[in-house]
């Protein structure tokens, strides 16, 4: 399995919204900790419900969050 | 660690205790002839669904027991109890190799039948299916939630 052509930045953003800690943003968005952590890590791919949790929790589009990198053919 | 991992682990570590506790028994029988005659079948069905609600019931008390043995060690600091969208992917994946086992422990234990082996040889062996697909599956999960998908 290869790492989803999704980038995203999450990390930045936690950290310029009040240090917010990975385990604050998992309950405001209703996932575990760890899956933040997959996120971040661009191991896993949200849903597209997700990511649009993710972004409002940021009060962010979800263009500025995660970012599609298309694969070169 | 999450806690669908902390539980995949619990299952894992159950199921091999309760394969060997059981499936020792249901070996040991099978070779000493206690499901050899009419009612053969019947008795070895009847063992069998006396080891599945106990196994049933030795896997929620590992789970509980698991949860809270982490609690104490982390104080409560990461106890989430709850299952994801992330976890719920793992563990489709996991069902996928699950039912893949199954099924090929099923259509060799049916080609053991066409080849004239013996029912009994094909149910121990369709059980043994339905154990070691469960056990693939588990370690499908825990392989996912090592590499941090």
């Amino acid at each position: 399995m290869g790492a989803p052509p999704i980038s995203n930045t999450i990390r930045r953003l936690r950290f310029e919204t009040g240090e917010m800690t990975q385990k604050d943003l998992a309950e405001a968005v209703g996932v575990t900790r760890q899956t933040i952590v997959a996120i971040e890590n661009a191991k896993y791919s949200p849903t597209l419900e997700l990511a649009f949790k993710i972004a409002r929790a940021f009060d962010k589009p979800l263009e500025d969050v995660f970012q599609y990198d298309a694969p070169k053919e | 660690m999450a806690f669908e991992e902390r539980n995949t682990w619990t299952y894992l570590v159950i199921s091999a205790v309760v394969m060997w506790v059981f499936g020792t028994r249901i070996y040991d029988a099978t070779v000493g002839g206690v499901f050899d005659g009419v009612d053969g079948l019947q008795t070895w069905a009847r063992q069998v669904l006396t080891y599945i609600p106990i196994a049933i019931v030795m896997v929620i008390i590992g789970v509980i027991l698991c949860n809270i043995i982490y609690g104490i060690f982390t104080g409560g600091s990461d106890l989430t109890m709850k299952e994801d969208e992330r976890d719920r992917h793992i563990g489709l994946r996991g069902m996928r190799v699950t039912g893949g086992v199954f099924s090929t422990g099923w259509i060799i234990a049916v080609i053991l039948l066409a080849l004239g082996y013996s029912a009994l040889q094909a149910l121990n062996l369709m059980l043994f299916s339905a154990w070691f697909s469960d056990v693939a599956g588990n370690l499908v999960k825990i392989f996912h939630y090592r590499r941090g998908y």
